[in-house]
């Protein structure tokens, strides 16, 4: 066993950069730590959270004070949770849950600015309607004429959503003779028409809700934010995690007295994984500490991560200084996390001042390999990998794919990802988007569609799982209020959904919403699918929209999403858990995005010259390494891009890394050799 | 839904063994139930029906849940422990096991970062009935999907450290001082400053984050000891009752006495202000300035002062009126429980169904009741019920609990419900409290048999008259025959050690001890059995079989030297060793809590009674052979001979023991009367050594403590 021993000449160097860390709270100066992969950056963390606590507890209770931990993810809470154990004066949460802690108790404020976002909503479709070429036909109506056509929708509302995934033709024999006759042009394009109606719907519910929230009705008094929708309901009061942060950003932008709450009830405020931290989080960090000083209160805001591990480009990455200036710097060299040979080849891939050393003295014994091979010999290779790692359950294999296709292969289901791949709104550009939202192992950032399957998934799983707390499937008081008899059938009920498809699935599900009188039921259907008209039809049309920006209307909606539809429930399963993570297997499957602020024994990278749409980036990377071409920006920037991603997965491996490159050596071949050491040519 | 039990984890005198208390539901519901012709007699007369006729009844002895021990065992405790967490909603740091806290500083270790911390624990065990109509809202957040297909649900509320690492850095400061410097007081000032938080987790040990409360659950209402705390508590008693049933259920008839108190109060106002008012204005005036000030004098009769002051309660005694402070106080402390029963109920709200669990907790009833009064108090508490739902439509879904050290209300709940069901028990065992909750199923002497056995009837019959001495003693003695049950105090009574404890002695006539085997072994307290060893003996060296009363003439009274081939006829040595065989039999049985003692060899020969071995132990006792030739001065002079050699009883103890059968109860009073009168100490006769042993094995089971 390595990694075990550390000589008390280097624990305390380690402590003291920790102090320096501590120094700057004690002074409450806000600081940066900064330090590469693996350096115990968590370690890190966690020892600043226990120095507060210990040095100011007293003080932080009898004011009522709090320390905020903020950390990227629930599992990275959960995970720092665990370490520090109980507290009553440490809140650890993501960054959405904390702000909307801190602003949800500002409903009056919240009110106003939700009427604005409501008011501005309507005035874009007003404006779309008024301007957009789709809608000529019907600004040539006048305006009784437009009124009356939306009245006559409005009664025929249920006959529409009924006839909406029907082919162009039958569509329009569906709807009423009047519309057909007196409204003709408007009818003529179908896509258009859908399109003009659906507005005019949305329209009149963002006004309706407006209406509401003046005249003070029940549900219309507060805006609600829930962590398990990542879309804006804005007319049912309910906000995105987007939203949410806009909301608190012009909140605290808007209102002194919001700073000043901030910082009175969090006078540290420590940010995990800063360089993916979304820009506006980082202003409001920055406001809040220029109006500390101004008042002349105490903060203390430390950031901890590595600006060389952003690989979102949402996040701040290296512009956090611009952004916050006047941060104080600590860096950390020591590694906690891997064996000297893994080090070593970080460092070179990571090739700038950072030279991190093991702060272990027994850290010898990791191995580190590069294989050259194409794409028929991955699985072999894996195979390879497992027999020489003795790999089981408790020494699993861990493997990092370049391409999104190959882990959803190797994890299982290649059809969710190929029906989602080929769906309209990820084509071309929105392209980038589909490793986000459907392989994200953090639900907030799944796609629409995509997070109800989560949703759907997790109920239909959860009720056939005997250790499973009742109170996530019947998650408030609302749903509760029943007798031990009703919870049995209910559970009976749940329990007894099937299909072998998504679409049998969901016709069980919406058939028994239909028939059943259980209003639990009806609640938890109503809360899986959370969409207006909770019907089979109702949950295609969603499907439709959230998936496709135009569709060919001579098609029916079953067969636009059929792939989608027809997916099987075992495999939908198997994305399910792959997005959870919550199996235990011998080979786990990662895209590279995946696996940052993790740590595997074993991992093998399959790597090639693109990152999926990136095409080249990797050959780039390898092609300029070690020169200099900071005078070509765009290509700096790609480079860097390649660099920071291939840092991650690298640092990713304690003891045992194996790279396995599937494309061309071509004039790549020295430098890859330079980072890795020599290649061997793998071959069956 | 209904409290199935409750344990206590390191809660006060309870650590983590032992320390669940289970309760009966008891739903308070009128049922047309058949009373059956109980053909055991032992149910109290009072409480006998008859007939068999349908009649609608409630019967709470059974519904009850009985917590007894002696003082300081822990009853109060269980109760405190309910209170605290339903009405009060947290524990302090007083409320730790002390025991446990110093284990637990002992063990700490510094350098161990997943150090355990310091926690109290209690678990809440809920039955939900099947086709129960209870709302279950508050008991979703613990339940797993498993828990559906069950019937059980655990709450646990945990009392533990709000900041772990804060309490760990306190701790390192501590030891830094060095372990020697780490003394209990100033740990316990340690944990003293530390704060404490109540949470909640379901029995996957998942925190539940919601802000539910056990308050939410249940509800307790707790009658104390000691309630009677003016010459008026009836009165304000019964006063909080009528006052809820005005506003509750007779609103109109409260409307119009306030009415007519307005009018009074009016009237009332005009005439003091016409005829009073004057004057004291012009009094006051005298005393001080008046210029900006003027008195007002005004009636104020409002209905609360109404009741409070005008209503008198007295008792009709024989058609003589009594008032309320000449009533014995302990009728007032029966009037006063049910009076807060009555309120309990009148206050009950009406609808069909359930979201809490009700606890009534009765403590100590028996406080100033003579004993029959006592005996009575379940049968007296079950009409005042059953009258009062008579009355209602409502089901009360409520639990009673009574605490007691009143072995006549463990009588009267043994007997008016015919079990030993509901039953908890508490004692105590190396300063931690101990919960044994019994049941039938439990006692019954033999395992695989059922509550209509023979045995178990005679248990129950036997038992009436015997419940204090078991079940608030320290250690019992068993023993066979009147002279022991007569002689054996007196020396328990000499011992030291022995005599500060309450050691009871049954006399179980014919050897029974067994039947009681099960039941001593469920109390846990040190159980001496004291038998013969009943050596069956062939014909031709049987002199008088014990059995028989119909002396056969033999002339050879065979002394037994031997036990080999020998088997014996006791009961209990056969139950307790496995076969009759006493060849190869020990000296002693020892079962846990039982040991069971014998004859031994005495001086070469083995004794058949108490007496025998007594007259071979003390064989040249002046004593001894001063009463035997009292008694049988023939046999006597026939035995030790004319120049008497004491050494002659020896080879003569079975004849003696023939020939004193017919007059063993004349012997052991005369022998008792003796030893009480004789001041010598040597002079007394010693008790045979297997006696002896067993009083050390005692001694030795206490010391313990």
């Amino acid at each position: 066993m390595g990694l075990s021993k550390i000589s008390n000449e280097d624990l305390d160097k380690e402590k003291e950069i920790l102090n320096q860390l501590f120094r700057y709270s004690d002074k409450f100066e806000s600081a940066v730590f900064n330090s590469g992969a693996g350096s115990g950056k968590t370690f890190a963390l966690v020892e600043c959270l226990k120095y507060i606590v210990e040095k100011n507890r007293d003080r932080l209770k009898d004011h009522n004070q709090k320390i905020a931990c903020i950390t990227y993810t629930n599992v990275a809470a959960n995970n720092i949770k665990e370490q520090i154990g109980a507290s009553d004066i440490v809140d650890i949460t993501t960054i959405h849950d904390r702000i909307w802690h801190i602003i949800s108790g500002q409903q009056s404020a919240l009110l106003s600015l939700h009427i604005e976002k409501l008011d501005n909503e309507v005035e874009e479709l007003d404006e779309q309607l008024l301007n957009n070429s789709d809608y000529e036909k019907y600004r040539e109506l006048n305006k009784d004429l437009q009124e009356h056509f939306f009245q006559l929708m409005l009664k025929n509302k249920n006959i529409y959503n009924k006839a909406y995934h029907l082919k162009a033709k039958e569509f329009k024999d569906a709807m009423p003779v009047e519309i057909r006759e007196d409204y003709a042009t408007l009818i003529s394009n179908v896509s258009k028409f859908k399109g003009l109606v659906d507005k005019l719907f949305k329209k009149k519910r963002d006004l309706d809700c407006l209406e509401k929230i003046i005249k003070g009705e029940k549900g219309y008094k507060e805006v609600s934010y829930d962590p398990m929708y990542n879309r804006d309901r804005l007319d049912k009061m309910r906000i995105s995690h987007d939203t949410l942060l806009e909301y608190g950003f012009t909140l605290i932008q808007k209102y002194p007295k919001m700073r000043q709450i901030v910082i009175d009830s969090y006078p540290y405020i420590l940010i995990d994984e800063y360089q993916d931290t979304a820009n506006i989080v980082v202003k409001i960090m920055n406001s809040i500490e220029q109006y500390a000083k101004e008042i002349k209160h105490d903060i203390f805001i430390a950031y901890f991560g590595d600006s060389l591990q952003n690989i979102y480009d949402t996040g701040v990455g290296t512009k956090l200084k611009q952004l916050h200036p006047n941060l104080a710097t600590v860096t950390k060299l020591y590694n906690r996390r891997s064996y000297t040979e893994v080090i070593d080849v970080a460092n070179k891939v990571r090739n700038d001042e950072i030279h991190q050393k093991s702060i272990y003295s027994d850290s010898q014994g990791g191995s580190v390999k590069l294989y050259s091979g194409n794409q028929a010999v991955v699985s072999k290779f894996i195979d390879l990998c497992v027999k020489q790692w003795d790999i089981d359950m408790k020494n699993p294999l861990h493997c990092l794919f370049a391409t999104n296709q190959m882990v959803a292969d190797y994890s299982g289901f290649s059809n969710v990802y190929m029906a989602f791949k080929n769906a309209g709104v990820y084509q071309g550009i929105g392209y980038k988007q589909l490793n986000t939202e459907l392989l994200s192992h953090d639900i907030i950032r799944l796609g629409k569609v995509q997070s109800l399957l989560y949703r759907l998934i997790k109920v239909y799983t959860e009720v056939k799982e005997k250790k499973q707390a009742l109170r996530d499937i019947l998650p408030t008081v609302e749903f509760r209020n029943m007798s031990f008899v009703d919870l049995k059938n209910l559970i009976i009920m749940l329990q007894s959904l099937k299909g072998n498809t998504l679409d049998e699935l969901l016709v069980d599900m919406l058939g028994k919403y239909k028939m059943s009188s259980d209003k639990t039921y009806k609640l938890i259907i109503e809360k899986i699918f959370d969409i207006d008209e909770i019907s089979y039809e109702g949950v295609l049309k969603y499907f439709l929209n959230s998936l496709y920006d135009s569709y060919n209307e001579e098609m029916e909606t079953k067969q636009i999403i059929g792939e989608i539809l027809n997916l099987k429930i075992t495999e939908i399963l198997c994305w399910f858990h792959y997005v959870n993570r919550d199996e235990n297997k011998e080979i786990y499957y990662h895209t590279f995005h995946s696996t940052k602020g993790l740590e595997y024994e074993n991992v093998i990278i399959i790597l090639g010259k693109d990152f999926g749409q990136d095409k080249g980036l990797f050959e780039l990377f390898f092609k300029e390494y070690g020169k200099d071409i900071v005078q070509d920006l765009p290509k700096h920037e790609r480079y860097e891009r390649g660099r920071n991603i291939l840092y991650v997965v690298v640092t990713r491996a304690i003891r045992n890394l194996r790279i396995l490159y599937i494309d061309d050596l071509d004039g790549i071949k020295d430098n890859m050799e330079k980072i890795f050491g020599k290649v061997e040519a793998f071959s069956i | 839904m209904y409290l199935k039990s409750l344990k206590l984890i390191n809660y006060r005198k309870f650590s983590v063994k032992q320390n669940e208390i289970e309760f009966i539901s008891s739903k308070l519901v009128k049922t047309d139930k058949k009373i059956e012709n109980q053909d055991d007699e032992n149910i109290i007369e009072d409480l006998e029906v008859a007939s068999n006729e349908e009649i609608s009844d409630v019967d709470v002895a059974s519904d009850t849940t009985l917590i007894i021990g002696k003082n300081n065992a822990g009853k109060t405790t269980i109760i405190t422990a309910l209170d605290t967490l339903i009405n009060h909603g947290k524990f302090g740091i007083n409320d730790f096991n002390y025991r446990y806290l110093q284990q637990y500083l002992r063990k700490y270790n510094v350098n161990d970062n997943k150090v355990d911390l310091p926690f109290i624990e209690c678990v809440f065990t809920v039955e939900l009935e099947e086709n129960s109509d209870d709302r279950i809202s508050n008991l979703i957040p613990f339940m797993l999907v498993e828990d559906v297909g069950s019937s059980e649900l655990k709450i646990c509320v945990r009392y533990e450290i709000a900041d772990a690492s804060f309490f760990k850095s306190e701790m390192e400061k501590l030891f830094s001082e060095g372990t020697e410097q780490v003394t209990f007081s100033r740990f316990f000032e340690l944990l003293g400053s530390t704060d404490f938080d109540l949470n909640y987790y379901d029995k996957n040990e998942n925190k539940i984050d919601s802000d539910f409360k056990i308050s939410n659950l249940i509800e307790l209402q707790c009658i104390k000891a000691n309630h009677l705390n003016s010459d008026h508590c009836l009165t304000e008693a019964f006063n909080k009752i009528i006052k809820y049933r005005y506003e509750h259920t007779f609103p109109n008839e409260k409307k119009e006495i306030d009415k007519k108190l307005k009018e009074v109060n009016r009237d009332l106002s005009v005439n003091i202000s016409k005829n009073h008012t004057d004057i004291v204005q012009r009094v006051l005036e005298k005393l001080i300035s008046m210029e900006h000030m003027g008195v007002q004098l005004n009636a104020d009769i409002t209905f609360d002062k109404l009741l409070r002051d005008l209503i008198k309660y007295e008792y009709i005694e024989e058609n003589a009126n009594v008032p309320e402070d000449q009533f014995g106080l302990g009728y007032t402390n029966l009037v006063m429980i049910i009076a807060t029963i009555i309120d309990y109920i009148e206050k009950y709200p009406d609808s069909s169904f359930n979201s809490k669990i009700n606890l009534i907790s009765i403590e100590e009833p028996e406080t100033y009741m003579h004993p029959q009064m006592q005996e009575l108090f379940i049968k007296n508490i079950n009409e005042a019920i059953k009258f009062l739902l008579s009355s209602k439509n409502k089901n009360v879904n409520s639990q009673i609990i009574i605490t007691t050290h009143s072995s006549h209300i463990l009588n009267s709940k043994i007997h008016s419900a015919n079990t030993f069901n509901n039953i908890c028990y508490l004692s105590e065992n190396q300063f931690n409290a101990v919960a044994v909750n019994l049941n039938n199923k439990r006692i019954v002497p033999k395992e695989n048999e059922d509550e209509k056995s023979e045995e178990f009837r005679f248990l129950k019959k036997h038992i009436k008259y015997k419940v204090s001495e078991l079940f608030f003693s320290d250690a019992a003695i068993f023993v066979e025959g009147f002279a022991e049950d007569l002689i054996l105090p007196y020396y328990i009574e000499k011992s030291e050690k022995l005599n500060k404890r309450y050691i009871s002695i049954f006399n179980i006539n014919g050897a029974h001890g067994f039947l009681y085997k099960r039941l001593v072994e469920a109390l846990g307290i040190p159980v001496l059995i004291i038998t013969d060893l009943d050596i069956k003996r062939e014909d031709e060296e049987e002199g008088e079989s014990i059995d028989d009363n119909k002396a056969k003439s033999i002339a050879s009274y065979a002394q037994i030297d031997s036990l080999n081939g020998k088997k014996t006829t006791n009961a209990t040595i056969i139950e307790l060793k496995g076969d009759s065989n006493l060849s190869n039999i020990s000296s002693y049985i020892e079962k846990d809590n039982l040991y069971l003692t014998y004859q031994g060899k005495i001086n070469g020969y083995y004794a058949t009674s108490f007496e025998e071995a007594l007259i071979l132990t003390n064989y040249n006792n002046e004593i001894i052979n001063n009463i035997l030739k009292e008694l049988k001065p023939r046999i006597y002079a026939h035995v030790v001979g004319t120049v008497p050699d004491y050494r002659k009883n020896i080879d003569n103890s079975y004849k003696w023991q023939v020939k004193l059968a017919n007059c063993k109860g004349e012997f052991a009073s005369k022998l008792l009367y003796q030893i009480v009168n004789e001041d010598l100490e040597e002079k007394i006769p010693q008790l045979p050594k297997y006696i002896s042993d067993g009083l050390n094995w005692i001694e030795k089971k206490l010391g313990g403590k």
